[in-house]
């Protein structure tokens, strides 16, 4: 009976590097050599972790690292109060790298960590020497990651925590965040800097907003699950520098941007110069229930030299706020303005105004026909005109029935 | 005495077609077996079993009630329109109602029937006002990704098939969880269909899936349910590799049936032409129409279901939309009508392909009129049971073409009668599957060392790991196999061979172009090649433009008052010759080979069946596919000695040096005309045909007697030869092999190709025949075929030497033509050469 390989070969089926003669040979440079590190006993075998301390003064790009002073705007937009009254050693900063993007057969083999600590930042990397060493590194996790921790991650809801989920889930074991609040700081980049940026991702916000320059050692993303599937095949170590020098960056940028987002929220006005990401700070105050400060950016965004399409959304939210703590006069007049300019909903909540607050139907008669008339002209868009008219119908038809039930 | 039997009455006494009845086969009605529902089941499911109209079981519907609550896994084969679905939902409703935590899983082969299932479910929920606690959810290649994360966490109940498990649920399990952990049911409907390497494939992915259920800590059990087969127990086993209870005492009841076969009567006594078959099935059909018996009409090719639509609007006395035509190249909604309006009696016929075959629920029809033997003995029952609904008569009838086969079941019909339908065969330790599975299984879960794959021992899985390990997929650590390679194993396989974009048909219309259908890419040059006439619901388009790069044929509506017929030829030509080994009377070999399909040509036929001018030639890229053989070759010896004994045919026909001279003398003298349809020569010479084979004659001389000459169009020439085909030695061989070789290799004859050649090129002008895998790239049975080559001629020599026939059957080495001969004397010759079985001269 000829042997498997060579009935598969007989069928044409080639397996990966068929010729031993091709492979490279294996030469041991072990990662404690490449990297340091220490092995770390766990009832589920050796976990193998590398430890860095930053002292405070140290800088990672421009500025020093630090913890934010406050946390709660932050903890409103990531409605999670728990986040505003947490010490700041409880932060817990995390990011893996993977021998994959998708599916339960993709393993985290480099998990990254970082944690401010009183005098300065500690960073914990820990490593799979090999694949069987994962459970004994979930466990060393577990000790790690506590019950009333907070996570930052960039981008880590939909990528690293499932992630390490899975894992935890194939290996049988119970993982470590159940109900921890959650930052994470892609969603607030995507949100602030949507129409700033051209990318948000986190090697090109550390350049446009940290002045962080990564050295030559650094490495694209895409290339680092095979890079660690060949150091599983060779034994040598060295070109993983990179990849820890990577993951390390990586987690020193997210505390960077945590601060430097935190700053942002709490003092917009002192810091932040573009209208498009003031704008942007404003509508996350109004949703997240500060109306006041939302107010006092929007107020002093308008008075920036601004695209029209913003000054008409900014005009639009601003009066809201303004209609919703009472101040009609100010809404009024921020809807004249609109008005005058041609917006048909200016006219809609002036009408609104008239009928609702101060039961004038005529006047509130006399924009609704204003509105209609402005919207049958011709270069009122189609959408616009579909969207607006039976609505504008109904109001008028509504309007003039209380009117006549009133002159008789 | 309802329409049908009044009509059957009719029938028997009329000639014109009892006279050609060569069978008439009646089956008594049968009454049900009914059984009360059991009081064990969930009140809510009773209550709603009496709300949607249902008062009791039938016999198999509560065998299957009582066998899964039994814990055992369960195969339900009954027939066509016996409440299958029912075995199934019952006990899953009820263990969903129980559990709040239960989940059940539904897979089904192709998403029409999922759609079916999942409106049939809802009807159920509906009736138990269970809506929003039991939600069903479909999740396929269509769901919106949005969507999915939701169903993952949500479904109770999901419906899907093999192929989303495959790639899609199982690569991803530990997003499903919570689903395996509680799946309760797992139901696989039409397990027929997962046969040959599809089912080899399904096999595989079901060993996965028990792999991720042990895991999860569920033990499921197993629903399945099946068209009839020869070997339910044997498939379904094969399929989940556990024990399977098979229940197939069909408790449905069923009205009288009757089963005739039908015979085209000869038109051409001298020549032995019989009435055309679709003209025939059409008048027959036509007839029941007009009986307001609701009929289904199967043709074997698209063509013919176009053909015959046209034709039977014509001559029966119904309105457009009452006769349907359904094949494949239909659009789903339009699809979805028919079926809908079939089920309601608003359609009263339907003419289909197999396309219809498969679980698509129309209801039950009056008759079933199947023009031509569809290929297989459970293709048969299949089409014959889509007549019969509850106590009313049905008919189903079989009208046989000229072609051999056809004409051997006319003449034994116990052939069709008395044998049991077909094997649906698998084989899930095929190396080529079984390694892409256990690449797939161990994305899912690192293999621990000394665990097994399924019945694929620890052993046999090691040493497919190590050299997965060794080609750097794999990576060994702490005695497991773990995935290293940032491939995604599962993306790479397809469960159904190479899947390639199918072909858009559209039509110009006053408002631009419309949708008319589609069509895989090698259907594409057969029907819709330039200048083709398509027929789609009996209309018909010219076609102006195939572009086949951006798979587009672009067609406008015609009032032809033909058809067109492609001409394909295919060649078989050899790449490279891996392995050669002298056997007895030749040589095996083994390579790889390239066989290519033409479309070279078309002719243009009238709807009345005959040739008219104006065919022509055509340009299209050959169809190629690359592929490993095995090929027997014959040495001029063996020949010889054949040819010595009288016993090898396949020597090319010396007409003899005077045969031009004699040609043209015989086409004067019948002016020049076919003298069959009359047709008159049309810049091409009409064909001078034997009437009695040429091979038959001793001499030349006496073969090429002027009485025994005859001038015949092309068409006619074509129909008479079938009739008088002789069957070489060679050409039984190769029919032989198809059948035999799925048998030793556990694969559907689909999976294989046969081809032969009395003057090969590839083999030095020597006579080979060839036997060559189906699915592009190798999966491996060729190579196993040359390895078993001693074996399987031995087999094939005991086979037609015990074969009872006179001439060669369809069970051996095929029958020849009506008034030909067969070919079992010559086969068991050349048999014998290739056994190596001494023969005194």
């Amino acid at each position: 009976m000829p042997s498997l390989s060579d009935r598969l070969k007989a069928l044409g089926l080639q397996i990966g590097v068929s010729d031993p003669a091709l492979k490279p040979p294996r030469e041991e440079h072990p990662i404690e050599s490449v990297v340091g590190g220490r092995p770390q006993h766990t009832e589920f075998g050796e976990a193998f972790l590398v430890e860095r301390f930053l002292p405070a003064d140290e800088l990672h790009g421009a500025l020093p690292l630090r913890f934010p002073p406050a946390l709660d705007k932050l903890a409103a937009w990531a409605a999670d109060s728990r986040l505003a009254l947490l010490p700041p050693e409880r932060f817990l900063f995390l990011d893996t790298e993977t021998t994959g993007v998708w599916g339960s057969g993709t393993m985290a083999f480099l998990v990254g960590m970082g944690r401010f600590e009183p005098g300065g930042f500690r960073q914990t990397q820990y490593f799979l020497r090999e694949p069987i060493e994962e459970r004994a590194m979930l466990e060393a996790l577990n000790h790690l990651i506590g019950r009333d921790d907070a996570l930052v991650t960039f981008n880590g809801k939909s990528f690293d925590l499932p992630l390490l989920k899975s894992r935890y889930l194939t290996n049988g074991a119970p993982h470590p965040f159940v109900s921890l609040p959650h930052i994470d700081l892609l969603h607030l980049a995507r949100r602030l800097w949507r129409d700033l940026l051209p990318s948000r991702a986190l090697g090109d916000l550390e350049v446009s907003l940290l002045g962080v320059l990564r050295t030559q050692q650094d490495i694209p993303g895409w290339m680092i699950p095979q890079m660690y599937i060949d150091f599983l095949h060779t034994g040598d170590a060295r070109p993983l520098a990179s990849v820890f020098y990577h993951n390390s960056m990586d987690v020193l940028s997210m505390a960077s941007l945590l601060e430097h987002l935190a700053a942002k929220l709490a003092a917009p006005l002192d810091i932040v110069e573009h209208h498009s990401e003031l704008y942007a700070i404003g509508r996350l105050y109004a949703d997240t229930g500060f109306a006041e400060e939302a107010i006092g950016v929007f107020q002093s965004t308008l008075s920036m030299e601004l695209p029209a399409d913003t000054r008409y959304r900014l005009v639009a939210n601003l009066a809201v706020l303004f209609r919703r703590r009472g101040d009609y006069e100010a809404a009024l007049q921020l809807w004249e303005q609109a008005a005058a300019d041609g917006h048909v909903y200016a006219y809609v909540e002036i009408a609104k105004y008239y009928e609702h607050r101060t039961g004038d139907c005529t006047i509130a008669l006399q924009y609704t026909q204003r509105a209609i008339k402005l919207v049958d002209k011709k270069k009122t868009p189609d959408l616009d005109r579909q969207y607006w008219q039976p609505l504008l119908v109904h109001r008028l038809a509504r309007l003039e029935r209380k009117l006549s039930h009133r002159a008789v | 005495m309802d329409n049908l039997e009044s009509l059957l009455a009719h029938w028997r006494a009329e000639p014109s077609i009892g006279g050609n009845v060569t069978h008439w086969h009646q089956q008594p009605a049968r009454p049900g077996a009914f059984q009360p529902l059991p009081d064990s089941i969930h009140p809510a499911v009773a209550a709603a079993f009496a709300r949607l109209g249902y008062s009791q079981l039938y016999s198999h519907q509560a065998a299957a009630w009582e066998r899964l609550q039994a814990g055992e896994n369960i195969a339900v084969v009954t027939g066509t329109a016996s409440g299958k679905t029912l075995c199934y939902n019952l006990p899953v409703l009820d263990a969903l109602l129980r559990d709040s935590a239960a989940r059940a899983l539904y897979l089904f082969p192709t998403k029409a029937l999922a759609y079916d299932q999942r409106n049939e479910i809802e009807s159920w929920l509906d009736a138990m006002e269970q809506r929003a606690a039991i939600p069903v959810s479909t999740y396929d290649g269509d769901t919106p990704t949005h969507q999915r994360s939701a169903i993952r966490r949500g479904a109770r109940l999901l419906i899907s098939n093999p192929d989303m498990l495959h790639h899609g649920i199982l690569p991803n399990h530990t997003a499903w969880a919570e689903f395996f952990g509680r799946l309760r049911f797992i139901v696989i409907d039409e397990m027929h269909s997962y046969r040959g390497v599809f089912g080899s494939h399904v096999a595989n992915v079901l060993r996965r899936l028990a792999r991720i259920l042990k895991f999860y800590g569920a033990r499921p059990l197993f629903v399945l349910a099946s068209a009839t087969i020869a070997n339910p127990r044997e498939l379904a086993e094969g399929l989940i590799e556990q024990p399977v209870m098979v229940i197939d005492v069909d408790g449905a009841p069923r009205g009288p049936r009757h089963f005739l076969i039908y015979n085209p009567p000869v038109v051409n006594a001298e020549l032995g032409l019989r009435a055309s078959l679709f003209q025939e099935s059409v008048r027959l059909a036509s007839d029941l129409l007009d009986h307001n018996v609701q009929t289904i009409l199967f043709g074997r090719t698209r063509r013919m279901v176009e053909v015959m639509l046209k034709t039977l609007r014509e001559s029966s006395h119904t309105e457009q939309d009452e006769v349907r035509g359904y094949r494949g190249g239909y659009l789903v909604a339009e699809r979805r009508a028919i079926e809908a309006g079939l089920r309601s009696g608003q359609v009263r016929g339907v003419v289909a392909t197999t396309a219809l075959e498969l679980g698509v629920d129309i209801g039950g029809m009056g008759a079933s009129v199947l023009a031509g033997y569809p290929g297989s003995v459970a293709a048969t029952w299949q089409q014959a049971g889509r007549a019969g609904r509850g106590a009313g008569a049905a008919l189903s009838l079989l009208v046989a073409s000229s072609n051999p086969l056809d004409q051997f079941l006319a003449r034994h019909p116990e052939y069709i009668l008395g044998r049991t339908p077909e094997h649906a065969l698998i084989n899930p330790d095929n190396l080529i599957i079984l390694l892409s599975h256990l690449r797939c299984a161990a994305f899912e879960l690192p293999f621990s060392k000394g665990e097994n794959f399924g019945s694929v021992p620890s052993g046999d899985v090691e040493e497919f790991l190590k050299l997965l390990a060794e080609g750097g997929q794999l990576h060994l650590s702490g005695g497991k196999y773990f995935w290293m390679s940032e491939q995604q194993p599962a993306q790479a396989v397809s469960l159904r061979g190479a899947g390639s974009d199918s072909v858009v048909i559209q039509a110009a219309t006053d408002k631009g172009w419309a949708l008319v259908g589609e069509v895989d890419p090698n259907g594409a040059q057969r029907l819709v090649h330039p200048q083709a006439i398509y027929i789609h619901d009996g209309a018909t388009y010219f076609v102006d433009k195939l572009d086949l790069e951006e798979s587009v044929a672009y067609l406008r509506p015609i009032e032809a008052d033909y058809y067109t017929m492609p001409q394909t030829r295919s060649t078989v030509s050899l790449v490279e010759e891996k392995t050669r080994e002298p056997v007895p009377a030749g040589s095996k070999n083994y390579g790889e080979l390239n066989i290519t399909e033409e479309v070279y040509g078309f002719l243009k036929i009238q709807w009345s069946g005959n040739e008219m001018p104006g065919g022509g030639d055509l340009d299209l890229p050959p169809m190629e596919l690359n592929t490993f053989g095995y090929w027997v070759t014959i040495e001029e010896a063996a020949i010889e000695r054949l040819r010595q004994r009288g016993l090898w045919s396949n020597d090319p026909n010396e007409y003899g040096s005077h045969w031009p001279a004699v040609r043209d003398s015989v086409r004067a003298r019948d002016n020049y005309t076919c003298q069959v349809c009359g047709a008159a020569e049309n810049g091409r010479p009409h064909d001078v045909h034997h009437k009695q084979p040429f091979r038959s004659f001793t001499s030349v001389k006496e073969a090429n007697r002027l009485e025994n000459l005859v001038t015949l169009c092309s068409n006619c020439h074509r129909r008479a030869e079938t009739i008088v085909r002789i069957r070489s030695g060679l050409a039984g061989l190769s029919f032989i092999l198809q059948h035999l070789a799925p048998l030793y290799l556990m694969c559907d004859p689909r999976d294989l190709g046969v081809y032969s050649d009395p003057k090969a090129d590839f083999a030095d002008g020597m006579p080979v025949v060839v036997v060559f895998d189906q699915m592009g790239n190798a999966l491996g049975f060729s190579q196993k075929l040359f390895e078993l080559h001693a074996e399987l001629m031995r087999s094939a020599y005991q086979l037609v030497n015990e074969c009872a026939c006179l001439d060669g059957c369809p069970s051996c080495v095929g029958p020849g033509g009506e008034l030909g001969q067969g070919s079992k004397r010559e086969t068991l010759a050349l048999l014998e050469e290739l056994i190596g079985k001494q023969v005194d001269l």
